[in-house]
């Protein structure tokens, strides 16, 4: 096992021991049984439909309290109690801790999301619907946008505390939000001036990809009220489903971001 | 040992996130394999940040040299660096966090080295609690177990307190022909120990 690994392993152990990871998770399994309960209030195509708006509801606003948990905490903390000192003296090096830091924390992201994923799957199940394939297809999908905006806080807490890094990372996200909004307003000719300005930024800056089923749900007005559709001069503008391009820049980011985290920790002090 | 000195450092000086206030400054010093050395002084003297520079914790002024190479990883030696404080292995067991040091040095049997680091801590009854559940002693005992684990030929021990166990690791570690360096605040009886000795002041050598 390489020094990266090991590290890796050390701090996935001493995330599994943090309270309050499980304690999302719990909750986010409280809001998928809720979400179920009022489903079985619904009839017929409904139910799913109902169940799907309580899931994306959960996977956005739960997975970014999740994302920007983990990662406004991933360096500073460390870097301040001594722990990333202690290891650093005994012959690691900072772009080992880096990266075992950040992929720790991307690994917790995706299991939380791979449970409350499996948990909804279950719910779909209970409410007759089967196993919902558009549903964990928008689970993998949105787990992109959230490790996007874990490596966005993660990158900010190599140089400053962890209240400041959730604010970032947080804008991170409205901003590439934003960004996709603005795309999808250019594409269908409602803003007019500074369309090329749009399309450059988009095509260079950090982006938050869309699901086919959540663009379903948008183009309908049924995306529930964590997710509606924005209105730009007058126009309400939908979102649509993002290719493979969109989530492999994604991924890009997330690495720059790892990128930038690195340098952030590369002379910084260690307690 | 090589020839070469375990540790050299030539106008050693520290400054916090680039701030113009010198946490350390015109601090040299030299320490053959086998020979030890005491950095004294007050509160804020700068003890920790000579030890933190040395140990590749903070960017550095000066020039410093561990067995001839700089302080950063990759090392021609291993470098034992028992930290101040109570939080360096949140989290994890006595057990976990001393073979997660182990683990980064030249040893061949981590395991072995583990046990025996933890057992010459005085920690191996305790080895399998997690470290919220230790003391302040405790927390100096499980430093020193991730100073001393694997032997290394440089030890450097942040704010140790005077144990017996501590004093036995660092007369074993000289008569092996490591180097060693405390900082302390309350040398006491580390003194006689260490053999050598330096006293800071606003983080210049008295």
């Amino acid at each position: 096992m390489t020094a990266a690994a090991r590290l890796t392993a050390l701090q996935l152990r001493r995330l599994a021991r943090r309270r309050w990871p499980w304690v999302a998770l719990a909750a986010g399994a409280g809001v998928i049984a809720l979400a179920v309960a009022l489903a079985l209030g619904e009839s017929g195509g409904d139910r799913l439909e109902e169940l799907r708006q309580g899931a994306t509801t959960l996977l956005l606003l739960g997975g970014l309290a999740v994302a920007l948990g983990l990662g406004a905490g991933s360096l500073n903390v460390d870097s301040d109690t001594g722990h990333f000192g202690m290891l650093v003296g005994a012959g690691a090096g900072r772009g080992s801790l880096v990266a075992s830091a950040l992929l720790a924390r991307l690994v917790g992201l995706a299991v939380v999301l791979a449970l409350w994923g499996a948990t909804l799957q279950g719910g779909a199940l209970v409410i007759g619907a089967g196993l919902d394939g558009e549903l964990a297809v928008h689970t993998a999908v949105v787990a992109t946008g959230l490790a996007l905006t874990l490596a966005a806080a993660a990158a900010a807490s190599s140089v400053v505390g962890r209240a400041a890094a959730i604010v970032f990372g947080a804008a991170v996200y409205l901003t590439a939000q934003a960004l996709m909004n603005l795309k999808a307003a250019v594409d269908r000719d409602f803003i007019g001036t500074g369309d090329e300005a749009i399309n450059a930024v988009h095509a260079i800056g950090p982006r938050i990809p869309t699901s086919p089923m959540l663009a379903d749900l948008q183009e309908r007005g049924a995306a529930g009220p964590a997710i509606p559709r924005v209105d730009i001069n007058g126009n309400e503008v939908a979102l649509p489903a993002s290719g493979w391009p969109t989530i492999a820049w994604t991924l890009v980011w997330v690495v720059a971001l790892g990128l930038v985290a690195y340098a952030g920790m590369r002379r910084r002090p260690l307690a | 040992m090589t020839g070469r000195a375990a540790v050299e450092a030539e106008d050693l000086e520290v400054h916090y996130h680039g701030g113009p206030q010198a946490a350390v400054a015109g601090v040299s010093l030299r320490l053959e394999p086998g020979q030890g050395l005491l950095i004294g002084g007050g509160p804020s003297a700068g003890k920790t940040s000579v030890l933190r520079a040395l140990a590749g914790l903070v960017p550095a002024g000066g020039r410093i040299r561990l067995f001839g190479a700089p302080p950063g990883p990759p090392r021609p030696r291993d470098v034992g660096y028992g930290p101040e404080g109570r939080d360096f292995a949140g989290h994890l067991t006595l057990r976990e966090a001393v073979h997660a040091v182990t683990a980064l040095r030249r040893v061949r049997d981590v395991v072995a080295a583990r046990e025996d680091a933890l057992d010459r801590a005085g920690l191996s009854y305790v080895a399998a609690y997690r470290t919220r559940r230790l003391d302040a002693e405790g927390f100096r005992r499980l430093s020193l177990a991730v100073a001393i684990a694997g032997d290394p030929d440089l030890v450097l021990l942040d704010d140790p307190w005077v144990l017996p166990e501590t004093l036995d690791e660092i007369r074993d570690a000289r008569a092996r022909g490591a180097a060693v360096i405390a900082a302390s605040r309350a040398p006491g009886g580390l003194a006689p120990a260490l053999g050598g000795r330096m006293v800071l002041v606003d983080g210049r050598p008295r």
